[in-house]
């Protein structure tokens, strides 16, 4: 049987119900997909090794949580779910292994301590407040610059890249502006609140 | 504040944030082309109008469409594609003779392993007992790792899945409702059980220990699960000194989408 021919869906299928074609059908399918998580590595990564490790991990991952899959997705869009996981988990680390641009320029991170589960409605007006100021006071894309950072860690060099950004520093510039205006709204707000005792 | 509260940074926030279900943020995955392609005109103008403000959905959607342009993504060069799927070329998961890497499926082999010794005629005692040592450690590799029993197929509208040790009762398949509670049929002799919720892609999002069925999600628990998002659920059964009695296969479940324009996007 001509194996190209089956869907992502059926290769997995026979991979599960026959032992012997197993290897080669996952292999069929892996195959399908290098290339488009490679591409996509790269784009994140900022550089070729990093890229190649990331997407490596990926598949392996894939591998390892392939008999996991059930498809109630559809196996590309499971793909993503694994990957973006991965390079999550993988650029969040690396990040917090490198020095925060904020920290440059002396400004300390907004802390706050863990509400309990008595305070969720305050932890819900924070997250608001946190949300109003990402959307007003700072501009679209210094949000989603940080958001990209912190959250997704993908590297300044991969934001750069990513959006296309032309200034001399690149995403560094909107992580700085980006954070400064919100340490400058969410900072206030924090202190108001912690004075008014519902966080301590 | 205290000082032995946890200190949230940055990230901390900005990913509670947008966590948040009052964010009204759909899953990363939705913004994929297919995704898309699947929902209605009116479903696809609210996601895109929600990401024109929404500065997460807007970085998420950078992400999808880049994953989605793959090698044609503006900026990526032909050669350092061909690099990276070299090395995945070289390094594939997928298991090759006399390898042992992870296999992911659990096909029922028909043979066990064996290891024949060749005949010879100049065996000796310490060749049996190497032999016997190397058969040894092929059986105890066999019974560590040997394939499980494959994974039972999720019941239709509602159900228990049958089979496992422990029976999950509900939620599995697809429910009206998310649910607030897990419940599973009790075990005989059991003192606790160790429940776990996870995404599908194996994230465990809540686990605890609770002295009998059901387990209530907690409310910010609850608050964190979409409709229309498939999540998985397993219960262990376990003995007074927390040993482990027994499991149930993994249960699935999705909440029904929202009726169109009543819901989160």
């Amino acid at each position: 049987m001509d194996l190209d021919r089956l869907s992502d869906e059926e290769l997995i299928e026979r991979a599960r119900s026959e032992s012997g074609a197993a290897d080669t059908c996952l292999a069929v399918l892996y195959r399908r997909y290098y290339t488009k998580v490679a591409g996509w590595c790269l784009r994140i990564s900022g550089d070729r090794q990093g890229a190649a490790d990331l997407a490596q991990e990926v598949f392996l991952r894939v591998h390892e949580r392939l008999g996991g899959f059930r498809g109630d997705s559809r196996f590309s869009t499971w793909l993503y779910t694994v990957t973006r996981s991965v390079a999550i988990n993988r650029g969040v680390a690396a990040r917090r292994r490198e020095t925060d641009p904020l920290d440059q320029e002396g400004m300390p991170e907004p802390v706050a301590p863990e509400p309990g589960a008595d305070e969720m409605a305050e932890k819900g007006e924070i997250l608001a407040a946190f949300r109003e100021a990402m959307e007003r006071d700072l501009e679209p894309l210094e949000a989603r610059v940080l958001y990209l950072h912190y959250v997704d860690g993908v590297p300044l060099a991969g934001i750069t890249e990513m959006l296309n950004l032309q200034n001399k520093s690149g995403a560094k510039a909107f992580i700085v502006s980006g954070g400064r205006k919100l340490k400058r709204r969410f900072g206030r707000w924090l202190a108001r609140q912690s004075a008014g005792g519902t966080l301590s | 504040m205290t000082d032995h509260a946890p200190r949230l940074t940055l990230d901390d926030w900005l990913r509670a944030a947008y966590e948040d279900p009052a964010a009204g943020c759909p899953p990363p995955e939705s913004w994929l082309e297919e995704e898309l392609a699947a929902r209605t005109p009116e479903e696809r103008r609210r996601l895109e109008a929600h990401a024109e403000h929404c500065p997460a959905c807007a970085a998420e959607r950078n992400l999808a469409r880049d994953f989605d342009a793959g090698a044609e993504a503006p900026g990526v060069r032909p050669e350092d594609v061909a690099f990276v799927v070299s090395r995945l070329e070289a390094a594939s998961p997928v298991r090759t003779r006399g390898s042992a890497k992870v296999v992911p499926f659990r096909v029922p082999k028909r043979e066990a392993p064996q290891v024949v010794p060749t005949p010879s005629r100049s065996w000796d005692w310490r060749r049996l007992a190497a032999a016997a040592v190397v058969i040894l450690a092929a059986g105890l590799g066999y019974q560590l790792f040997r394939p499980a029993a494959p994974p039972l197929p999720t019941p239709q509208n509602g159900g228990v899945v049958r089979g496992g040790e422990v029976e999950a009762v509900s939620p599995v398949g697809e429910v009206a409702g998310i649910p607030s509670e897990l419940r599973w049929a009790p075990r005989p002799g059991a003192s606790s059980y160790r429940v776990r919720l996870s995404a599908v892609d194996d994230t465990i999002l809540w686990e605890a220990t609770v002295p009998a069925p059901p387990a209530r999600l907690p409310a910010e628990v609850v608050r964190t699960l979409h409709r229309a998002v498939v999540y998985v659920w397993s219960v262990e059964a376990l003995g007074p000194a927390g040993e482990r009695l027994g499991a149930s296969e993994p249960a699935r479940f999705r909440a029904r989408p929202s009726p169109e324009g009543t819901g989160p996007l």
